[in-house]
């Protein structure tokens, strides 16, 4: 099954190429870290379907998983 | 009697518009006008307000802004701290809309990285108080506007006395370190806190209320952790992000509904794409 997902800011060079990656049932946004060689620790907030979500949140066809590092700038 | 006498005045030198529900007055005439009578021009211009007199000024803000919400804004107090990229453009757009009072802090001093993005920073002010350039503007842009100046990086024990005498607390910081903190005081003053941040092209911004759902996440470790730092800042977002909390405060301040309470508003000014994240 697919899900989407967007990697921001200095994670965008981990992210798939069209922002489509195949994952199989039990998957959580921590186990998609590791299939695209994320640094976990990199990563500080976690959205599903545009919900704040944990690390091992069971993920599902066509979910939409945003990730993000610290960010504070202004 | 004096009061009256103001008024008179004020009728005296504004103008009636066949279309429009109001008079006008020039800024010129108001703050003339407040001098004879020993009024602050802040003062003044919130009596012109409350007389259905507007000041020439905001007529174009007509009628998006109703008299009312004019008088709402002339009568408030905004706490900005941060007075570089995201600040100074806050500074900008709530000034020229007709906020009152600011309270305004920064501890800084411009250097030339800041020029890509800092609407306050010129070639000219490169070594200068952030915050005294902030007045500066603020006196040319708007002269009815009250502005006390903080040229320093407030800490924790300075923080409350400051927050209790605003209406709003608007978190325009560089780095992460020190957002926990003023929201921690924000939410002690059972103020609203509108925070924005941003790291290359990526930009976020939310509404805090006490006891309410904060971004706080984002904001861990210390300052050098933050994505911008590899990054950078770039103008696009930077003023992007800083309209996007000037709306939301003209919305508190005015009494509409906040648009991003318990929410992240995420912008990227490269791929143009806006989300509304629930926190």
């Amino acid at each position: 099954m697919k899900i989407q997902v967007s990697c921001f800011a200095t994670l965008s060079k981990y992210a798939p190429d069209d922002g489509n990656l195949d994952i199989e049932k039990g998957d959580t946004p921590e186990s998609v870290f590791k299939k695209l060689s994320i640094p976990s620790e990199e990563v500080k907030v976690i959205f599903v379907n545009g919900q704040s979500s944990k690390r091992d949140t069971l993920l599902k066809e066509n979910d939409r998983l945003g990730i993000f590092p610290a960010i504070g700038g202004g | 009697m004096k009061k009256k006498s103001f008024h008179s005045e004020l009728r005296n030198n504004s103008d009636e518009l066949s279309d429009k529900p109001f008079q006008t007055i020039s800024s010129s005439l108001l703050l003339q006008t407040a001098d004879i009578f020993r009024l602050s021009p802040h003062q003044a211009q919130i009596q012109a307000l409350k007389a259905n007199i507007l000041p020439e000024r905001y007529l174009r803000n007509t009628p998006s802004l109703s008299m009312n919400k004019q008088i709402l804004l002339a009568e408030s107090r905004v706490f900005l701290i941060g007075l570089g990229g995201l600040g100074g453009y806050i500074l900008e757009i709530l000034a020229r809309t007709g906020v009152g009072e600011f309270i305004l802090a920064d501890g800084d001093h411009f250097e030339e990285s800041n020029l890509n993005r800092q609407i306050l920073g010129t070639t000219e002010s490169i070594g200068q108080s952030k915050a005294f350039e902030a007045e500066k503007r603020i006196k040319s842009v708007n002269p009815f506007c009250n502005a006390r100046i903080i040229p320093e990086f407030l800490d924790h024990s300075a923080l409350p006395a400051l927050i209790q005498s605003t209406d709003l607390v608007i978190d325009a910081l560089g780095g992460i370190k020190f957002r926990p903190t003023l929201l921690d005081q924000a939410s002690k003053a059972d103020l609203p806190l509108i925070t924005g941040f941003v790291a290359g092209t990526t930009g976020l911004a939310s509404t805090v209320y006490p006891q309410g759902k904060s971004p706080s996440a984002f904001w861990q470790g210390d300052d050098l952790q933050g994505a911008e730092n590899i990054l950078g800042n770039m103008a696009t977002i930077v003023s992007m992000i800083a309209t996007i909390q000037a709306s939301e405060a003209i919305r508190i301040i005015t009494q509409g509904t906040p648009r991003l309470r318990d929410k992240v508003l995420v912008a990227d000014s490269e791929n143009l794409t806006f989300e509304l994240l629930e926190l």
